[in-house]
C-alpha cells in the first residue's frame, strides 16, 4: 500500500539537491501560488511541478494525490458557488425547471473562477510540499531545520507529526479490518456516518497517544537533546544547487516584474 | 536496529522491554545470540520477557514481579524449583490436548469435500509481490490447526482470505459452502471470527459489555444478554462487564477480544498470535479456552511462533514458507 508522505528511496535530480535549495523552491512556488489569481499562470505552475516530478522519478507518488485533490476541488467549487456569488449567472444549483424550489442558488462565473483558483493553489502547495518530504530523508530535514536555527523542540514536533501520517494510515487500515471482521458495517445516511466513526477513531487516537509517548521517551533515552551529533552525510552545495538557486531567483524576479507590470 | 542505536551511545547497562515479542523463532535466536555476545563483553543486561525458555542460558538472576511488587528473586535454578513461580515464568501447555483427542486430524488436500474451510489454488499478490503462491488447504469441522512459519511467510495473508478482508488474486476460498467471492465481509462474519494480534485495535466502547454487544448488533443477533454473559464467562471475564476495556490487563484484553468473537458464534475461529505478550499462566488460560471451544464443535486455526503451543495443543501443524505450504502434518503428539 502506498504510504502518504513517507520518504521514498528513488534516485533523481530533485532528491540529490541540497535541502536548502528544496526549501527555497517550496517558498518560491508557495508564494507565487498564493499571490497569483491568474488561472493560466497557476496551470503553468502545476505543469512545471509535474515535469519536475517526472524528471525526478517521483511522478507516481505525485499523481497519486490528484484523486484526493479532485474530490476536494468539487467541495471547494461548491462552497464558492454558495458563498461568493459574483459576475454573470450561468445557471442555478437547483435547476429552474423544478416548480417552487427551482431557480435558487445562482452559479456565477466569478465563483467558478475563484473555486478553480483555490483548487490550483492547493494543488501547487500540496504537490510542492510532497515533493520535498518524499525526496528528503527525515534526518536531513531535521539537520536542515537545525541549521536554520529552529529550536529543537519545534523541529521534533514537526518531524513527529510528519512521521505519524503514514503510521496512522496503516494503523487506521488495521483497525478498519479488525472491525470489519466483527461485522462492522457503516450505515448509510448522515446518522450512520456519524455512528460509524467511533469504532475506528477511538482505537486510532488511543493507540496513537500511547505510541507518541513511547516515541518521545525513546528520543530522550537516546540522548537526542544533547545536541552534539555527527552526521552520516553532510550535504554540500553542488553545482546543480547553484544552478537551481539561480533558476529560482530568475523565476522569482521574473514573477515580480510581471506583477509590477500588472500583466499577472 | 533499535539495539544498535542504543549501543551506539556506549552504555554499560542495556534494558530491553520484550525485545522478541512478535518475532519468529529464527529472529528470536539472533537476538539471543547478540545479547550473549554483549554479555561476554561485560555489559549488564536487564531484560523484561515472557519467553523465558529462549533466554535461560543467559540469565544469572531471575526476578518475578506480581501486582507491582517483586515476589521472588534468585538464581533461576532455585526459583524454578517453586511450582507456583515456575507456572508464571515458563508457560506449560502440557495436557491441554487430551490423548483421546489425538485422532481428530483429518487432513485431505484433494478431491471434493465437505470441509469447512476449502482453499483451492489460492494466490494473492500485493502489487508485484506474490504473497501466496497456489495454496491448497482443507480444514474439517472441529479441527485445531496451528499455522506456523517465519515472519512474512504469508500466514496472516492466508487467514485474511477466510473472511474476505482480502479477495483472491487467483483461486478460490470456500467457507462453509460459500465462495468468499460471492459473500460480503458481514455475511462471512457469521461463519468466521478473526482475532487479530493486537486486541487494542478493536476496543472502542465504554464498557466490556458494550464491546461484546457491538458484534452482535452488527449481525442483528437477538437474545443478546444471554449470549454476552455466556461468552464472557467462557473466557472468565464475567465480573468485568462494567469496566472500561482498555483498563483491563494485557491477558484480560486478549481474552476479551476472544469473547467478542465467540459471542458472534462463528463456526471457525481464527487467531493471529493469541499468546504474544502474555505470561505463562495467561497463555495457558487462553489455550484452555480455545481447546474448550474446539470440544464444543468450533474449528480453531491459530497462527503462532511458539513451537510448544503448536506441538502441545494443535491436532495438525501447517508450515508456511515464502507464500507456500511446505509441510502439513498430523500432530501425533510428542508428549
Amino acid at each position: 500500500m502506498a504510504e502518504i508522505l513517507a520518504y521514498v528511496h528513488k534516485d533523481g535530480f530533485f532528491r540529490r539537491l541540497h535541502p536548502f535549495t528544496k526549501i527555497a523552491f517550496i517558498l518560491l512556488f508557495g508564494m507565487m501560488s498564493i499571490l497569483s489569481t491568474n488561472i493560466s499562470f497557476l496551470v503553468l505552475l502545476v505543469i512545471v511541478i509535474i515535469a519536475i516530478a517526472y524528471g525526478s522519478n517521483l511522478n507516481t507518488e505525485v499523481i497519486h494525490q490528484f484523486k484526493m485533490i479532485l474530490a476536494m476541488s468539487i467541495i471547494l467549487i461548491g462552497l464558492t458557488i454558495i458563498t461568493m456569488p459574483s459576475g454573470q449567472t450561468v445557471g442555478f444549483l437547483i435547476p429552474s425547471v423544478l416548480p417552487i424550489i427551482g431557480g435558487y442558488i445562482p452559479i456565477t462565473t466569478g465563483a467558478i473562477d475563484f473555486g478553480i483558483v483555490l483548487t490550483l493553489r492547493f494543488m501547487v502547495l500540496i504537490c510542492v510540499f510532497q515533493l520535498f518530504v518524499i525526496s528528503t530523508q527525515p534526518r536531513d530535514i531535521v539537520h536542515t531545520m537545525e541549521r536554520m536555527k529552529i529550536p529543537i523542540d519545534y523541529t521534533l514536533m514537526f518531524l513527529i507529526a510528519l512521521r505519524f501520517i503514514p503510521t496512522l494510515q496503516i494503523e487506521g487500515k488495521r483497525i478498519h479490518e479488525a472491525q470489519l471482521a466483527r461485522g462492522y458495517n457503516p450505515g448509510t445516511g448522515v446518522l450512520g456516518k456519524v455512528r460509524s466513526v467511533a469504532p475506528i477513531v477511538i482505537p486510532l487516537v488511543s493507540n496513537a497517544l500511547a505510541r507518541a509517548t513511547v516515541l518521545g521517551l525513546t528520543i530522550d533515552i537516546r540522548g537526542y537533546r544533547i545536541g552534539i551529533r555527527t552526521r552520516i552525510r553532510e550535504f554540500t552545495f553542488q553545482r546543480r544547487d547553484y544552478a537551481t538557486i539561480v533558476l529560482i531567483l530568475i523565476a522569482g524576479s521574473g514573477y515580480t516584474a510581471l506583477v509590477v507590470q500588472q500583466i499577472l | 536496529m533499535a539495539i544498535a542505536a542504543t549501543l551506539a551511545l556506549g552504555t554499560d547497562i542495556l534494558i530491553l522491554d520484550e525485545p522478541t515479542s512478535e518475532l519468529d523463532e529464527h529472529a528470536t535466536k539472533r537476538i539471543v545470540a547478540i545479547l550473549s555476545e554483549l554479555k561476554k563483553q561485560g555489559k549488564t543486561i536487564l531484560i523484561v520477557e515472557h519467553k523465558y525458555s529462549h533466554f535461560k542460558d543467559l540469565v544469572d538472576t531471575l526476578v518475578v514481579m506480581e501486582n507491582g511488587a517483586i515476589s521472588a528473586i534468585g538464581t533461576p535454578g532455585d526459583m524454578l524449583a517453586d511450582e507456583r513461580i515456575r507456572k508464571i515464568v515458563v508457560a506449560n501447555f502440557s495436557g491441554i490436548r487430551p490423548p483421546s483427542q489425538k485422532k481428530v486430524c483429518l487432513k485431505k488436500t484433494e478431491g471434493p469435500s465437505d470441509a469447512i474451510i476449502q482453499v483451492r489454488n489460492l494466490s494473492h499478490a500485493y502489487g508485484d509481490l506474490l504473497a501466496l503462491d497456489s495454496i491448497s488447504l482443507l480444514v474439517n469441522t472441529g479441527e485445531f490447526v496451528a499455522l506456523v512459519g517465519e515472519n512474512g511467510s504469508g500466514k496472516t495473508t492466508l487467514v485474511k482470505h477466510f473472511n474476505r478482508l482480502l479477495t483472491p488474486s487467483r483461486g478460490a476460498v470456500v467457507i462453509n459452502g460459500k465462495n468468499t467471492r460471492d459473500s460480503t465481509i458481514t455475511e462471512l462474519a457469521h461463519h468466521v471470527g478473526l482475532v487479530f494480534q493486537n486486541p487494542d485495535h478493536m476496543f472502542f466502547a465504554d464498557t466490556v459489555w458494550e464491546e461484546v454487544e457491538f458484534g452482535l448488533k452488527n449481525l442483528g443477533i437477538s437474545n443478546r444478554d444471554t449470549i454476552i454473559l455466556a461468552a464472557l464467562s467462557e473466557v472468565g471475564l464475567e465480573h468485568t462487564t462494567d469496566l472500561y476495556p482498555r483498563w483491563l490487563s494485557r491477558g484480560e484484553r486478549q481474552r476479551l477480544a476472544i469473547a467478542c468473537v465467540i459471542a458472534m458464534q462463528p463456526v471457525v475461529i481464527v487467531l493471529d498470535e493469541p499468546t504474544t505478550g502474555l505470561d505463562g499462566n495467561e497463555a495457558r488460560l487462553v489455550l484452555e479456552i480455545l481447546k474448550a471451544l474446539q470440544q464444543k464443535g468450533h474449528t480453531i486455526v491459530i497462527i503462532t511462533h511458539n513451537k510448544d503451543i503448536a506441538l502441545m495443543c494443535a491436532d495438525r501443524i501447517v508450515t508456511m514458507e515464502q507464500g507456500k505450504i511446505v509441510s502439513d502434518l498430523c500432530n501425533t503428539g510428542s508428549e
